[in-house]
């Protein structure tokens, strides 16, 4: 049960440049999310760990209860993950933060076209980055209430092709 | 019937006949169009006045007898039968726009207009023509003037989108990649600070505040030139702004800010201004908080805004102050992108506020300027164009 609900309430972290994910890490040491963030480096990767591809094909858990997400990524950026995403009718319901540093309203506007659920523009000043990233880590790891387990799971089910599925 | 012919009525007839037939002789031969008179029957010319022999380089006698056709200039023109017989039924016969090449070679172009009318017993055909060689050149002059005029309006208007999307791709890089490796800098440094500050002697650790520092500022530079790129590139709506309403709103944001202060505010009557309402209250934030800036050091503040009375063209509105004021030798650089005219260490700023206001205004058609002395006050004036004055208001 432990390793069960640890597995699930993660988060992904979509970010290509190591020094960001450093920082972004630190952050969220605080309040011990920072043990809860799985890493992956670019969008791609991203897809295969969603779609339990690749390297991810043998991953446990179902998803994850928010992808932190970086735009501009080498081989596919952040908006075209966010635009499978939302398109999927099983990983539409995950919670998207896109975590960039523009704030050119071109990016802005297409981000909340596809359905981003919040789009926080990374301060420069090291105080300010570290407060935003900790608050949105609260925000959304402690106290918003992910979607239910069983519309999670059920996307698990689907998209789990070959692993074992877990049912309540 | 005869007694009345022998009684000098003939004779008197016969008078006006000539002097009737002298008339149009002087019309015929003064006129300064070409006629050309032709025999219904043949069309043969029987006359032709000296404007048009003098414009083809034939002589009188050389024309007389001819056909139109048989004329080298007119060699082009439909066959003689046809026009003969368009005449004889239509009795009218024009052309707008006839090309001619005179017999010296030089190129021409006339109106061409002929009928038929009686007179006496028999039918003349009278041809007008009027040289508009002039008018056709200037039409095509204005043709060719106006096509290059085109060209070049689209040629400037690739550019500028070229330019445009350039600067975009600039600015967008700018966002994305320099605010990165800054945020890295930053970061690193507060860690190292965090990890390795107790360590380090007094001067590392200074020399560690200042890197950061240096970084934040750069950072704030940066921020403040995506912030007046998008001046530019942003949509302006006009619309009717109450100017009033507007001051008094802007006012209210530096309530909290100026609570300590003791600030005399004069505000005059001002009026309703044609212009894009939230880039219009960015100019009075700009110009408002500068003006509480640079009197802070005074112990009552004078603050003032008003519109400057007379012109029928332009809105000129002004913000005085008693501050620190400027040395008006440099009064032309203070609206340039990061321009100070004072010391970080006397007043905060990164000098891009009067650029912001300046670039808003010339979007709107009107100006800025300022007038000021050192230490003793400024004032920032900015005019937009009445709408009578638009050309959309005509």
């Amino acid at each position: 049960m432990d390793t069960d609900s640890k597995s699930i309430k993660n988060i992904l972290l979509v970010e290509d440049d190591p020094k960001d994910v450093e920082l972004t890490l630190t952050a969220l040491e605080g309040h011990h999310l920072a043990n809860r963030v799985t890493v992956v480096c670019d969008g791609a990767e991203a897809l295969d760990y969603l779609y339990r591809r690749g390297k991810h094909k043998m991953r446990g858990g179902g998803n994850p209860i928010l992808v932190l997400l970086d735009l501009k990524m080498p081989k596919v950026n952040g908006l075209e993950v966010l635009k499978i995403i939302k398109a999927d009718e099983d990983l539409k319901i995950i919670p998207v933060v896109v975590l960039s540093s523009s704030r050119e309203t071109p990016d802005l506007v297409e981000c909340y076209q596809h359905g981003v659920n919040a789009y926080v523009v990374k301060p420069v000043d090291f105080v300010e980055f570290m407060d935003s990233v900790k608050q949105l880590g609260i925000f959304w790891a402690v106290v918003n209430e992910p979607p239910p387990v069983t519309l999670r799971e059920k996307a698990g089910v689907k998209n789990d092709r070959g692993l074992l599925v877990k049912k309540e | 019937m005869n007694s009345n012919y022998s009684n000098g009525s003939l004779p008197h007839t016969e008078q006006a006949l000539r002097a009737s037939e002298l008339s149009y002789r002087r019309l015929f031969e003064a006129a300064k169009d070409g006629i050309l008179i032709l025999d219904v029957g043949t069309g043969r010319i029987n006359d032709v006045n000296p404007f048009l022999t003098k414009l083809l380089g034939f002589s009188h006698n050389e024309m007389v007898g001819k056909t139109v056709g048989e004329l080298s200039p007119f060699k082009d023109i439909e066959a003689n039968k046809i026009m003969l017989d368009r005449l004889q039924k239509d009795g009218y016969v024009s052309y707008a726009n006839l090309p001619l090449e005179t017999r010296d070679g030089r190129h021409i172009a006339v109106e061409f207009v002929s009928n038929v009318y009686e007179a006496g017993d028999h039918n003349v055909i009278q041809c007008n023509i009027r040289d508009i060689t002039k008018r056709k050149t200037a039409e095509d002059e204005t043709k060719r003037f106006n096509a290059e005029l085109e060209q070049r309006v689209a040629e400037r208007t690739a550019q500028l989108q070229a330019a445009n999307e350039e600067m975009e791709a600039f600015s967008y890089s700018v966002s994305h990649d320099l605010r990165a490796p800054l945020r890295h800098v930053m970061g690193f440094v507060a860690l190292l600070q965090q990890s390795a500050g107790p360590t380090l002697s007094e001067k590392n650790r200074q020399h560690l505040a200042t890197i950061s520092q240096s970084a934040k500022l750069m950072g704030k530079l940066i921020d403040d030139l995506l912030a007046f790129s998008r001046i530019r590139r942003s949509e302006m709506k006009k619309t009717d702004v109450n100017l009033d309403a507007l001051v008094q709103d802007v006012l209210g944001d530096f309530q909290t800010e100026t609570k300590e202060r003791n600030i005399a505010w004069n505000t005059h009557k001002l009026p309703h201004l044609q212009a894009d309402r939230a880039l219009l209250r960015q100019v009075l934030v700009n110009l408002l908080s500068n003006a509480v800036k640079f009197t802070s050091t005074r112990a009552e503040a004078k603050i003032e805004i008003g519109c400057v009375p007379g012109s029928d063209r332009e809105t000129v509105i002004f913000i005085r102050d008693n501050g620190a004021g400027f040395d008006p030798r440099y009064a032309h650089k203070l609206f340039g992108v990061f321009q100070r005219l004072h010391s970080q260490e006397e007043f905060e700023g990164t000098g891009i506020g009067l650029a912001n206001v300046q670039r808003i205004i010339h979007r709107h058609g009107g100006r800025t300027w300022a007038e000021g002395v050192i230490d003793g006050g400024a004032t920032f004036y900015f005019s937009i164009p009445k709408q009578n004055m638009d050309v959309n208001g005509h």
